[in-house]
């Protein structure tokens, strides 16, 4: 942390949430629940105290209105809903009716009151047997947050307010204050708490903005001390008041960046091939459908991977069986033809509880989270198959099932296509007769039954990021654990190889997601591997690409069996940083 | 004038905050009073809070009670409204 007066600099590791690189000046915004003033009125003063609430509200919804009709613009129609919704609890007769009487009666300030009357909200919806119903006390809690600010005597600071140049330092960060973020304003994002699949976090990533968090960002105070921080959304690094060399390292970072990013794009579309005519899938990971577009510019051979979790987190619910028809609909017309993997919704309760303590599970990476989600809420895993089913017709769509770890849990999933196909023989609605099914390995346990599952499935794909957490016992959401985490560990790569020889027995498909087939210098060990398909995010793909192409695939082969003879992840680290600057030209740059 | 009709939720993921906002929007201008009535609990159907917390799921039955001088045309459009589900499904 930085100390009060020193303007030397200082450096904090944090953990990283959105890729990129930004160079600014820090912007706090203050810690909003802080104490709530509790004091008596006269009689003489209700009046002019329920006048005071009257206009805390009216200024929370033409700020909504506002935000509204700027996110309509952008065509951000996910968002248009969520603040719809907010626009009717803020005039809701129940709770203002509630705070004006509570004012008359009791003749106490309207901020107690009101926080009282979110408090009352919170228990009751607490009380619900529904978790999906209980989730929705995070719109309450979000708008509640607005009100109180227009209560309070001193004047509210927010995201709208930070200067060109910012990046913004917070506590937390709601979904909608990240929205509220002018692209030009604000250029990083740096918060004490959040995860990597957040909200707020995918807010982020849609807006390209690079996005830290740390838990070791106690006093916020000290950080408006400083001049200049450099945030480095790959790393999760923070830098403040860097030294003339630190900065002019990152600005020529930065425009190196770019430059090399407009290179490769050129080449995009040009299929990746080794040296020695090994040709390499490059298809896309997909999250949210801004990105949609971005398929055919970088050049993917479809879409490896569509995260489509996404969906329900960037809206807060479940979108409706249409609703899904439409955006997969989208997906394949942009994927011009080449085949598109749907994931179902690997979502768990702590995606969709946020906001409520109570129900967090103390684990929830082993908890009911992915397939174990979906087979509990068949109602809901069935509308999904029921609408990638039909999209089916526009396309070649693929369904892959998440976090497969035994048998039963795959051909259950299976059932419930069966189930969707007939409902839909029988309603007499189109999908496509042979649709391929497959299953994620991402569970150590899955790894050693790829043989089984592969005689259940059309197709399989690793996912390293969950395989390298399970594999390690590392939560790979803890900055404290992040140097333990590493798929370059000996653990991980060996599993990997186990899955690809048992898929290529079994003749069956195999390929390789996760951050891994993102990262240039492990593609040869992929390649060594015989993996022949990789999906990588899409802003990487030209890099993947290109590094294929300065690749053999006997000399990648000669790289793996030396590898697997190495202990430690830090060995196999150096291996590989070694073997793609021997192999890469040097205007490549080894920063990803 | 006042009309009682009881229906059947037909949204495959209930009554959750699409359909509540779309019910509050609907009855905005209107002049009846309108409550909702599932189990015990009878609330004011103009708020998308109490709506919410009667956590609505698929084949919940509720006794709509409109009362006012618009009743007979509020009760079609909340009619058709579950009917076809808000727009949902």
């Amino acid at each position: 942390m930085p100390k009060g007066s020193s303007l030397q600099e200082e450096s904090l590791q944090g953990h990283p949430v959105a890729r990129g690189i930004a160079i600014g000046v820090p912007f706090v915004l203050e810690e909003q629940e802080c104490i709530i003033d509790h004091f008596s009125i006269d009689k003489d003063q209700v009046e002019s105290e329920i006048e005071r609430y009257r206009d805390a509200i009216c200024k929370s919804k033409n700020d909504i209105v506002r935000l509204k009709m700027e996110l309509e613009q952008e065509c951000l129609k996910d968002g248009v809903a969520v603040l719809e919704a907010h626009l009717q609890i803020i005039q809701d007769p129940l709770l203002n009716e509630e705070i004006e009487g509570d004012i008359r009666c009791q003749q106490k300030n309207a901020e107690h009151l009101f926080f009282e009357a979110i408090v009352r909200f919170r228990q009751k919806f607490e009380q619900m047997n529904d978790p999906l119903f209980q989730s929705r006390f995070e719109d309450v809690q979000d708008i509640s947050k607005r009100v109180l600010a227009y209560l309070r005597k001193q004047k509210r600071l927010t995201i709208a307010d930070a200067p060109p140049n910012s990046i913004v330092f917070s506590k937390t960060l709601s979904p909608s204050e990240a929205a509220e973020a002018k692209r030009r304003h604000v250029l990083a994002f740096v918060t004490e708490l959040g995860g990597t699949m957040s909200h707020t976090a995918i807010v982020a990533k849609a807006k390209g903005i690079p996005y830290v968090t740390s838990r070791n960002l106690s006093s916020l105070q000290n950080v408006k001390k400083v001049k200049l921080a450099i945030v480095d959304g790959l790393k999760g690094q923070i830098i403040f008041n860097p030294k003339e060399e630190t900065k002019n390292h990152y600005n020529l970072l930065c425009s190196q960046l770019q430059d090399q990013q407009k290179f490769l794009e050129v080449l995009g579309n040009v299929h990746a091939e080794t040296l020695d005519g090994q040709r390499i899938t490059v298809s896309a990971n997909v999250e949210i459908a801004d990105d949609f577009s971005l398929l055919s510019r970088y050049g993917a051979e479809g879409v490896g991977l569509f995260r489509s979790e996404y969906i329900v987190l960037q809206r807060g619910c479940f979108p409706t069986e249409d609703e899904q028809v439409e955006i997969y609909k989208s997906l394949l017309h942009h994927a011009k033809g080449y085949p598109v993997v749907i994931r179902a919704f690997d979502i768990g309760l702590d995606k969709v509880l946020t906001c409520l303590e109570q129900h967090r599970e103390l684990n929830p990476a082993l908890g009911l989270r992915a397939i174990r989600f979906l087979l509990h809420e068949r109602a809901l895993f069935k509308i999904q198959m029921r609408a990638i089913l039909r999209a089916s017709v526009y396309g070649e769509v693929k369904i892959c099932f998440p976090m497969i770890s035994c048998m039963n849990e795959l051909i259950e999933a299976k059932k419930v296509v069966t189930e969707a196909k007939k409902e839909l023989k029988k309603e007499g609605k189109p999908y496509a007769p042979k649709i391929k099914l497959g299953s994620m390995i991402e569970v150590p346990s899955a790894v050693m039954i790829v043989d089984h599952i592969a005689g259940e499935c059309d197709f399989l794909s690793i996912g390293t990021n969950d395989l390298t957490q399970y594999a390690l016992a590392v939560d790979r959401c803890n900055d404290q654990m992040s140097n333990l985490y590493s798929s370059a560990h000996p653990g991980v790569l060996r599993l990997i190889n186990v899955a690809v020889r048992l898929a290529e027995e079994k003749n069956i498909p195999i390929s390789v997601c996760g951050e891994i087939a993102s990262d240039p210098r492990f593609v040869p060990v992929l390649i060594g591997l015989g993996v022949k398909e990789l999906s990588c995010s899409c802003r990487f793909l030209p890099l993947i690409k290109q590094t294929i192409r300065h690749m053999k695939k006997e000399e990648c082969k000669k790289l793996v069996a030396h590898i697997l003879t190495l202990s430690s992840a830090q060995e196999i680290q150096n291996a590989l940083v070694t073997e793609y600057k021997k192999n890469m030209p040097e205007h490549i740059l080894d920063h990803f | 004038m006042a009309l009682e009709v009881k229906i059947r939720v037909k949204n495959s993921l209930g009554i959750h905050t699409r359909p509540a906002t779309a019910i509050v929007k609907l009855l905005h201008q209107t002049k009846s009073d309108v409550t909702f009535t599932h189990k015990r609990d009878t609330i004011n159907a103009k708020s998308i809070l109490s709506i919410l917390m009667l956590a609505l799921h698929k084949n919940d039955q509720i006794i709509i009670k409109v009362a006012g001088i618009d009743a007979p045309e509020v009760m079609e459009k909340l009619q058709k409204g579950f009917e076809s589900c808000f727009g949902e499904n």
